[in-house]
């Protein structure tokens, strides 16, 4: 019990010093950027974790998210906050249009229709060149400004500030994730994840729900993307290509899907590994390749990702202290 | 005998060649218990698949309250009042004993966003489970754990209770039970029936499909008879059993 208090206030303590045990500036970015896959994985858990709808979309609501914020603000001279607003309501918009003909289908078929769309969405990032610059990418997206706390002034061209509104907006949406997920509402999703016919003859409107579950991702996404352009001050298609859309969705199976906390510690593994692989030298080939066998291994030993992994490893701890238990008590 | 409650007239269901249900007319009266008995692909489950909105029929009309069911949604005939169990249990297998039952409300109210993100919603999920632990008391499914317990760890007999107890969480006025005395036990088989009975005691109509010749006749008031998805024969227990043409079909040698 005491180790548990210990852990309650170790875990605090460590989130916000965290910045300042990096060695450097490379590595904050590094753990910003993981703190934006962790808002897209956690979104997405809503669709695929609890509800069971594979959705290869959450990339491309990152990068329409990303884009119409970035645009809002530079185009029409919007001031930051309305334009991730904006930004973030494009994302969601989107997300009910596009679930609206594909919650319908199942399994893989879904998976396959939001591929289909993620590929169009970065085919018209790329190729709207007079919306978006095309290849060249949107550059000069605004600054934050600057704000002070207590007479001390932080800037958002440093990392560092940056990193605590992201953790902060990262713990809010998690504590709606969560308070979502222990409600009714989650309940509803996860009857529909487990037997849709007995859902809909428990008065559920499937459709409905879906389209609900699937709108929620696409908005944690919208999020994730309307800080993501002005934390980087610039956009390029490639950064929400179709294997942006993979990767929050292995992070999601790697982590096991509808526990969180696994979640969020395979969203850091797949940001970290492959960054300090590359620093580590050999290269991007040789990181993607080690990348692969990472997940190869995971999914050959663990196919219920970290979470099923540890949940058996506890069961088996506990079985076999039981067994002793009774062992001695038959003494 | 109490007023209509449900009333099919011409109901077909053609699978291509096939004909599973065969213009069936019949009613269903308020707060009796009503069996339907047949043989093996008599068209009982298609009967009920037909009822719930599950499946839609070729032709034919099911009025249930005065209004037609036709075209209707299977989860808007839940909220019309309209309960059931499956055959093959379709229970929500990796969710909790205590959640399957849960589930049922969805039917009476749902979760609106005041109640899930509002200040209040613990106490409000509370009153659910509190709920959800009655109507497990109700169908006397005894378990330590009903809140952390998956269903699919319950034995098979509890794995029934369960269902019904789900069913009965979305407040029917028509509970439909599609075999729900497969795979129980001479003791499980006596207390479903005293289940039943309490059910009906309710004000809960309700409507079984069952192969347990036995217990149809010891629950129900009225046995409608199927065979080849035909309306064979409707009437009382005992006049089912002197049948000639019934027992010709497929009592046969069960009740001689």
């Amino acid at each position: 019990m005491s180790r548990r208090h210990a852990l309650r206030l170790l875990i605090p303590v460590l989130v916000v010093s965290l910045p300042f045990l990096l060695p450097n500036n490379f590595w904050v970015n590094v753990l910003n950027t993981s703190i934006i896959y962790m808002i897209l994985a956690v979104g997405l858990n809503i669709a695929a974790g609890s509800t069971g709808l594979f959705s290869l979309a959450q990339g491309a609501f990152f990068g329409i998210a990303a884009y119409a914020a970035a645009l809002f603000t530079m185009r029409l001279g919007l001031p930051i906050p309305v334009g991730m607003a904006l930004g973030v309501i494009t994302a969601t918009l989107v997300g009910v249009l596009l679930a609206i003909p594909s919650v319908r289908l199942r399994g893989s078929y879904l998976c396959i229709a939001t591929l289909g769309f993620s590929t169009i969405v970065f085919q018209l990032l790329l190729n709207l060149d007079g919306l978006t610059r095309g290849p060249m990418g949107l550059v000069g997206i605004p600054q934050l400004p600057a704000i002070s706390i207590a007479g001390l002034r932080f800037s958002f061209i440093n990392k560092i500030p940056w990193y605590y509104i992201l953790v902060i907006v990262l713990g809010l949406l998690i504590y709606l994730e969560r308070v979502l997920a222990n409600s009714r509402f989650g309940l509803t999703l996860r009857m529909i994840r487990e037997d849709e016919l007995a859902a809909a003859c428990c008065g559920v409107n499937t459709f409905q729900f879906k389209v609900l579950a699937f709108a929620l991702s696409a908005f944690y996404a919208g999020v994730a993307g309307a800080l993501y352009g002005f934390y980087l001050s610039f956009l390029t298609p490639e950064l929400f290509e179709v294997p942006e859309s993979i990767k929050v969705m292995t992070i999601i199976i790697v982590g096991g899907r509808g526990n969180i906390l696994a979640v969020l510690i395979a969203a850091l593994l797949l940001t970290v590994i492959p960054e300090s692989l590359r620093v580590i030298g050999g290269g991007s080939t040789v990181s993607l390749l080690l990348y692969g066998a990472v997940l190869v291994a995971v999914m050959v030993f663990a196919p219920e990702g970290l979470a099923g992994a540890w949940e058996r490893m506890r069961t088996r701890r506990g079985a076999s202290q039981e067994l002793a238990a009774s062992a001695n008590a038959g003494d | 005998m109490g007023n209509e409650l449900l009333a099919t007239t011409g109901l077909t269901k053609k699978y291509g060649g096939l004909t599973a249900v065969d213009s069936v007319d019949f009613q269903v009266w308020d707060g009796e218990v009503i069996a339907v008995i047949g043989p093996n692909g008599a068209g009982k489950s298609t009967l009920f698949n037909l009822i719930t909105g599950v499946i839609p029929p070729t032709s034919g009309q099911i009025t249930f309250l005065g209004k037609s069911l036709v075209g209707v949604a299977a989860h808007t005939v839940a909220h019309r009042g309209i309960a059931r169990t499956f055959q093959n249990l379709r229970l929500f297998r990796n969710l909790s004993v205590l959640e399957n039952v849960m589930a049922g409300f969805h039917a009476k109210s749902k979760p609106s966003l005041s109640e899930v993100i509002g200040p209040s919603h613990a106490r409000h999920e509370q009153a659910w489970k509190n709920k959800g632990r009655e109507l497990l008391a109700f169908v006397e499914l005894d378990t330590s754990q009903p809140e952390k317990t998956p269903a699919r760890n319950l034995p098979y007999g509890q794995q029934r209770l369960l269902e019904i107890a789900r069913a009965l969480a979305t407040g029917p006025r028509l509970l439909l039970l599609d075999e729900p005395a497969a795979g129980l036990n001479p003791e499980e088989n006596g207390k479903l029936m005293d289940l039943i009975g309490r059910i009906r005691a309710q004000g809960i109509t309700v409507m079984l499909v069952e192969h347990n010749v036995e217990l149809v006749m010891e629950v129900s008031e009225r046995v409608m008879v199927l065979d080849l998805g035909r309306k064979l024969y409707i009437g009382t227990p005992d006049e089912v059993r002197t049948n000639p043409e019934v027992i010709r079909a497929y009592l046969g040698t069960e009740v001689a």
